[in-house]
């Protein structure tokens, strides 16, 4: 798979960071999948994470803002630091009541990074699984929505030909190609591409060739779908 | 208040971060618990300032400093200075537990909810194996404020790009390229 478009660099620092809402983020996790430079990008992301944990103090003397943490002076041991230390004493099995139960004893837990993909998208992840619930919103679009912490992602499936002025007036869109394909402004998208647009990009996409479009998208504003949606739809003629 | 302090700490940076990645590598080998209390001094209390600015709850900050230190202790077997700096990792391992732990609060009533992996198979890629605090330091000072706060919110508050926006009272748009910019000449200063 070649994927030729990414989500701004913007996002994907805050996937790193770690502030990214679930819908964005479980979204950005189906790309890198399937993008080594968006992976090296967020690695780099992380580079500064722990270059920012080591300079946590002068990063706060230099925002000036009041919201900043007051960081404790950094030689004064930390509170806990007796309370760890019995830990570390401890037999192993008293250490491991202290690790939240719902991790178990696996031995990656922590180390990677997982992420709630809910089930739908799972099955159309692994193969174009053609017995998920769609549900009709107007001719020749379907959607599923998925079940997330801010309620923002969605699957979607457009009939080909099909153009969809999706303008979101306030907030970020980002849409992941899984299958077929759609065009826009920006280019046409295939899957694995990633559509990064915030409030300022207006556009129009056009799912093209023969097959269905299913795409992820996620969004924090709500997309007025109600009542407008079907005036706004119109199917495009002539492709 | 802390200015000397700080001062004093400057001049060995880039000794520091191989002396840490040094320092977690001898834990692994040895399993030794007083080198790990050194490592533990050294990070915990910049692990829960960090901690605390995006839980904003000091029993919550620290539970998971000590969640995170227990788990660097015990998987320390699996560190490898060669991949990734001590600091890198442990910001992982604590980003994922927080993640992890702000996740799990709000969608325990969701039975359905799984955890799943959706790293790939292949190998890890790695940018860049190691950096330079002072470099990174200095690439810091040098940005407009605007870039610099922007950067602070997402790292040291977790917020979204959205929520940015509104504490500055910027658009969206903006928030975006500060961070993208700001991204852009930091990231320029880790070495390939």
């Amino acid at each position: 798979m070649s994927v030729n478009h990414h989500p701004d660099d913007a996002t994907l620092l805050s996937y790193a960071s770690g502030s990214l809402l679930e819908s964005f983020e479980i979204l950005v996790a189906c790309h890198l999948r399937f993008c080594q430079q968006c992976r090296l990008r967020v690695d780099q992301a992380e580079q500064l994470g722990g270059a920012m944990l080591e300079s946590a103090e002068m990063l706060e003397s230099t925002v000036m803002l009041e919201s900043a943490v007051t960081s404790e002076n950094k030689s004064i041991p930390f509170a806990g630091r007796a309370a760890f230390a019995e830990l570390l004493d401890d037999d192993e099995p008293l250490v491991d009541m202290l690790v939240d139960s719902a991790q178990k004893r696996d031995d990656t837990a922590g180390l990677v990074r997982t992420h709630r993909i809910p089930e739908p998208l799972q099955r159309l992840l692994e193969s174009n699984d053609a017995t998920l619930a769609w549900k009709r919103l107007v001719p020749g679009i379907q959607q599923i929505r998925l079940d997330t912490e801010d309620d923002g992602l969605r699957l979607m499936k457009i009939a080909p030909g099909m153009s969809i002025p999706l303008h979101t007036h306030k907030g970020s869109e980002l849409t992941f190609i899984l299958y077929g394909s759609y065009s826009d402004e920006l280019g046409r998208l295939q899957p694995g591409d990633v559509s990064d647009l915030d409030a300022e990009v207006e556009h129009q996409p056009i799912t093209d060739g023969k097959e269905p479009c299913i795409c992820l998208v996620a969004t924090d504003a709500p997309l007025k779908f109600h009542g407008f949606l079907p005036k706004l739809l119109q199917p495009f003629i002539g492709f | 208040m802390n200015t000397e302090m700080t001062m004093d700490y400057e001049p060995d940076q880039k000794d520091s971060i191989q002396h840490w990645n040094r320092c977690l590598e001898a834990v692994a080998t040895t399993k030794d618990k007083a080198t790990y209390m050194l490592f533990y001094d050294h990070f915990a209390p910049r692990l829960n300032s960090w901690l605390l600015g995006v839980t904003k709850d000091a029993e919550l900050a620290e539970e998971l400093v000590q969640e995170t230190m227990l788990t660097v202790w015990r998987k320390s077997g699996q560190y490898d200075s060669s991949k990734a700096a001590a600091s890198t990792w442990l910001f992982r391992i604590a980003r994922n537990m927080h993640v992890d732990h702000l996740r799990r609060l709000k969608v325990r009533a969701r039975a359905d909810s799984m955890m799943l992996d959706v790293e790939p198979d292949e190998p890890e890629v790695h940018g860049g194996m190691h950096y330079d605090t002072a470099r990174i330091r200095d690439a810091i000072k040098q940005l407009p404020v605007q870039q610099a706060q922007v950067i602070y919110k997402s790292y040291f508050e977790g917020k979204s790009h959205q929520e940015i926006a509104n504490d500055m009272d910027l658009p969206l748009g903006s928030v975006k390229s500060s961070v993208r910019l700001a991204f852009q000449k930091l990231s320029k200063v880790l070495r390939p």
